[in-house]
């Protein structure tokens, strides 16, 4: 191996590399000087947490993004990419974690989907078509090189989860680039689908390639990669070998030192809660991954549950509000067991604020009010048994409810819903979770997307609603959230619970750190 | 007092994103959210596709407002510019008679199109439309004309079988979740047949009650009879589909059904009852031509499917713009007739009026278009 202590091969040209690169979105700085060379040969393992700029760094070497400051080299030379398309001409090729494979198609038609083929009367083809015996050899070995060989003739639907990608991969390699980074490629494998992706790694670097190893399973990077480098705010942190890394160590690079002191966590969420327990789920399963869940709130208390893009956070909010029907276990509210129906769920009286407000929670061209009453507005039918609505009576109660939440400005309840901004969005949709009088509120992702004073406020109203004595369980990415909130956090890993962390315990550091690492 | 900001410009309701409702004068980063407009499966999106509008919250641009201006005033323009056409070509056009018979005309359409604009809110199709009022009308005719029942035990009787019909397309399309363009072109089959079983393929008139009759073809007050039942149907379904919690339901589904499931809807029961009173509108619309055209054919009853798809697509164009809505639909339908009565005024022969039916629609789609999104295609 070429590969010395402290990192790539270093005589060597680089096949790209950034330089001093900073990228600022309105109001965020994603990256700040960040440096990389990606040499022939070698995998480099790019971990960080959610937000720390791997997806911004990606999209610059993509050619998405073109860089606010910083050079670009391709091959020692310097270039800027004006779209994807330069990027792919100068040999780098990304494959997304979304697979778009075509379910319908074979494996072979798949990897040679959108090649311009050359056209049997020759002078009517692109320049960048490829003759059809030229294709045929090119599939034939990149195959092979990949060993799905075997696999070409196979429906993409058929194909196990790690043929698919490989076959997302095949069709990155016909273009035969010289560096190519993977996000996330063993995400949702298992181990010894894994195992089938690192062999194709590996024939791959053997033959020259530059490769970019994106993932948050820490023990993965270790194995394949060369060289590991750690992006925390923006910023490299850590370049180095992955023999002078254990799991645990390279979780702390990543999850960074704590930088408030821990009391900060009991600060926003103090007061005593009852013990009177509220929720209680014991054993939970959900066919999407999720197994084996046990957890309770009681009444006053805000609990978080923490964990990555696919642990099972919101799938277990979700099973809790009766959108998602459990494989197992049992939801008891109040004593009682409650049926897997969103109806009965909300009857019971457990309140779920959605992720993604856009997808999943208003419905733009509907008045504020409806939104808020919408699923319950039996007070405002003029009888119980005629639903037509007294729209004024609604109107009033609902800017009453909406003033309580401080919604500026005041008397919004008639406009539509989507006129709001971000952060009163997702207050109208917290004044239908009191509309409803509940006594669980399942909040996932409650500042999604919401400004820095929404943002407080919000989570003002989620310790209210439990000084209020409601039990309030929140799933939330950003780990300052939880710190913020809860009184005790729950990290899920792989769709189970794998550490319960309470009072002083609570650090982001912790948080991240323990969603990272899983049960080790 | 000082003037109100909003006051300086006349109020208007359907500005795609209101200046004056502006709270957050400057587009923060979650502004970005609700500007992007294409959510859910709602079906007037799917054929007219939203581009997501820039700027958002802050304020519309002039282009903007224009578009809005235009979806305000364009369709009645249109509507005014066919009358005055005709006017001018058939000097017998602008007559008490020939108004009262357009009126008339568009009585049996309206209460159809006032059906398919619920169907059509909750983000569904009904394409059997035609084959439940024709067989209403032969049904109807069997029954009063050949049986001799009473149309006061008839006309339940085959509204019953409108809800059966109804109930049928929405088990499908709500519980099983079939998709609704197949479920109802199978549906619309399977009823034309019947149609054929029903009367013995052969035409059936005379025998139909005086009464029935005189009620079908009378007027109160001056006013046809027929008019005042459409009048009627419009009126309750616009108030079930403002101020009812149906209503409410339908309208949430059809904007963002996932949206509505999460706040507590249950879809397929919404989705059942608004396939019924489609189905239940079309066989009352059906019945009703039996009565007053005292004669049944299969396959030979009201032309309503095409009609009643542009009334309600030019009505989405006005009012409340890119939303199907009654008011809109009603104007949809008047000006459909309008056309259709100003074309026999000039001699043009009846098939020609297809022809025409199918260009409205296909202007009211591009107009509609054009009013959504400025014309830009990407």
């Amino acid at each position: 191996m070429t590969v010395s202590a402290n990192g790539g091969p270093q005589t060597a040209t680089a096949a790209i590399e950034v330089a001093g690169v900073s990228q600022t979105y309105p109001g965020v700085r994603a990256l700040t000087d960040v440096s990389l060379a990606l040499h022939p040969g070698e995998v480099v393992g790019l971990v960080g947490h959610n937000g720390a700029g791997k997806s911004t760094l990606t999209r610059i070497l993509a050619g998405v993004e073109r860089p606010a400051e910083g050079r670009l080299l391709v091959g020692g030379e310097e270039q800027s990419f004006h779209g994807p398309q330069d990027a792919i001409e100068a040999g780098i090729s990304v494959v997304p974690q979304a697979l778009g494979i075509v379910p319908t198609l074979s494996a072979r038609e798949n990897i040679v989907l959108g090649v311009p083929l050359q056209h049997r009367l020759g002078g009517l083809s692109r320049k960048s078509a490829i003759d059809r015996d030229e294709l045929d050899a090119r599939v034939t070995a990149v195959a092979g090189q990949l060993g799905i060989a075997g696999e070409l003739r196979r429906a993409g639907r058929d194909c196990s989860p790690s043929v698919q990608r490989l076959v997302m991969i095949a069709r990155a390699l016909l273009r035969r680039p010289s560096v190519m980074l993977l996000d996330e490629p063993t995400a949702a494998l298992h181990p010894e689908e894994a195992e089938r992706m690192f062999g194709a790694v590996e024939a791959l670097r053997a033959e020259g390639m530059a490769l970019v190893f994106i993932s948050h399973r820490l023990d993965e990077v270790l194995r394949i990669s060369s060289r590991v480098v750690v992006l925390r705010q923006g910023r490299v942190v850590a370049e180095c070998a992955p023999d002078t890394l254990t799991k645990s160590s390279l979780a702390e690079l990543v999850a960074g030192r704590e930088l408030h002191a821990a009391p900060a966590a009991a600060a926003g969420a103090a007061g005593a809660h009852s013990t009177e327990v509220i929720l209680r789920c014991e054993g939970l399963a959900v066919a999407a991954g999720v197994q084996n869940v046990s957890l309770e709130v009681a009444r006053g208390e805000v609990v978080g549950i923490a964990g990555l893009d696919g642990a099972g956070c919101g799938t277990v909010l979700r099973a809790i509000a009766g959108l998602v029907r459990p494989a197992a276990g049992s939801i008891v509210l109040n004593g009682t067991a409650i049926k897997p129906t969103r109806r009965a769920a909300i009857e019971a009286g457990v309140a779920f604020l959605p992720d993604d407000r856009v997808h999943n929670g208003i419905v733009p061209d509907m008045t504020v009010a409806a939104t808020v009453t919408l699923g319950g507005d039996r007070e405002f039918r003029l009888r119980r048994w005629l639903p037509v609505l007294r729209i004024r009576r609604e109107a009033r109660t609902v800017d009453s409810l909406l003033d309580t939440l401080d919604l500026h400005p005041r008397g919004a309840a008639r406009r539509p819903v989507k006129f709001l901004s971000g952060g009163n969005q997702q207050k109208a949709l917290m004044a239908r979770a009191l509309n409803q009088g509940a006594d669980v509120y399942l909040f996932d992702q409650p500042t999604e997307g919401v400004d820095v004073g929404a943002r407080q406020e919000l989570h003002r109203h989620i310790l209210q609603l439990a000084q209020e004595g409601g039990a309030v369980l929140v799933s939330s990415s950003e780990p300052e959230e939880l710190v913020a909130l809860c009184t005790r956090v729950l990290v899920m890993h792989d769709g189970r619970i794998t550490r319960r962390l309470t009072g002083a315990q609570i650090t982001e550091t912790a948080i991240v750190h323990a969603s990272l690492v899983g049960a080790a | 007092m000082s003037p109100k900001p909003e006051g300086s410009r006349p109020a208007d309701p359907t500005q795609p994103a209101g200046g004056v409702l502006t709270e957050e004068p400057v587009a923060a980063p979650d502004a970005v959210p609700q500007s992007a407009q294409p959510i859910g499966p709602r079906l007037l999106e799917r054929l007219i596709p939203r581009p997501a509008t820039a700027g958002g919250v802050t304020s519309l641009d002039r282009s903007a407002r224009r578009r809005a201006f235009i979806g305000q005033i364009g369709v009645p323009l249109m509507g005014l510019a066919l009358i005055v056409v005709f006017s001018l070509m058939a000097d017998n056009f602008l007559t008490g008679s020939n108004i009262k018979d357009i009126f008339s005309q568009a009585a049996l359409p309206l209460i159809v199109a006032t059906g398919l604009t619920i169907c059509l809110a909750m983000g569904e199709f009904d394409l059997s439309l035609n084959g439940v009022a024709g067989l209403a009308t032969v049904l109807m005719a069997v029954l009063v004309a050949k049986k001799g029942m009473s149309p006061l035990l008839a006309i339940p009787l085959v509204l019953a079988l409108g809800v059966a019909i109804g109930t049928l397309n929405g088990v499908l399309v709500g519980y099983f979740g079939v998709a609704a363009l197949i479920v109802t072109i199978a549906v619309n089959s399977i009823l034309q047949g019947w149609e054929f079983v029903i009367s013995g393929s052969v035409q059936i008139f005379g025998g139909f009650p005086p009464g029935l009759v005189s009620f079908a073809r009378g007027s109160v007050l001056g006013i046809p009879t027929l008019v005042l039942i459409a009048a009627a149907v419009a009126g309750l379904a616009w108030v079930l589909l403002e101020r009812t919690t149906l209503g409410r339901h339908l309208r949430a589904i059809g904007g963002n059904a996932e949206a509505a499931r999460i706040a507590g809807v249950n879809t397929a029961r919404v989705k059942l009852a608004g396939f019924i009173i489609t189905a239940l509108l079309a066989s009352l619309a059906g019945l009703l031509f039996a009565a007053r055209e005292t004669n049944a054919y299969p396959l030979n009853g009201l032309d309503v499917l095409l009609p009643s798809f542009a009334a309600c697509f030019i009505g989405a164009a006005m009012f409340k713009i890119g939303e199907f809505n009654i008011p809109g639909t009603i104007v949809g339908v008047m000006i459909a007739q309008i056309t259709a009565n100003g074309l026999i005024l000039l001699n043009v022969a009846t098939y020609a009026s297809y022809f025409f039916q199918g260009i409205i629609l296909l202007i009211a789609l591009l107009f509609a278009r054009v009013v959504v999104t400025g014309g830009r295609s990407t």
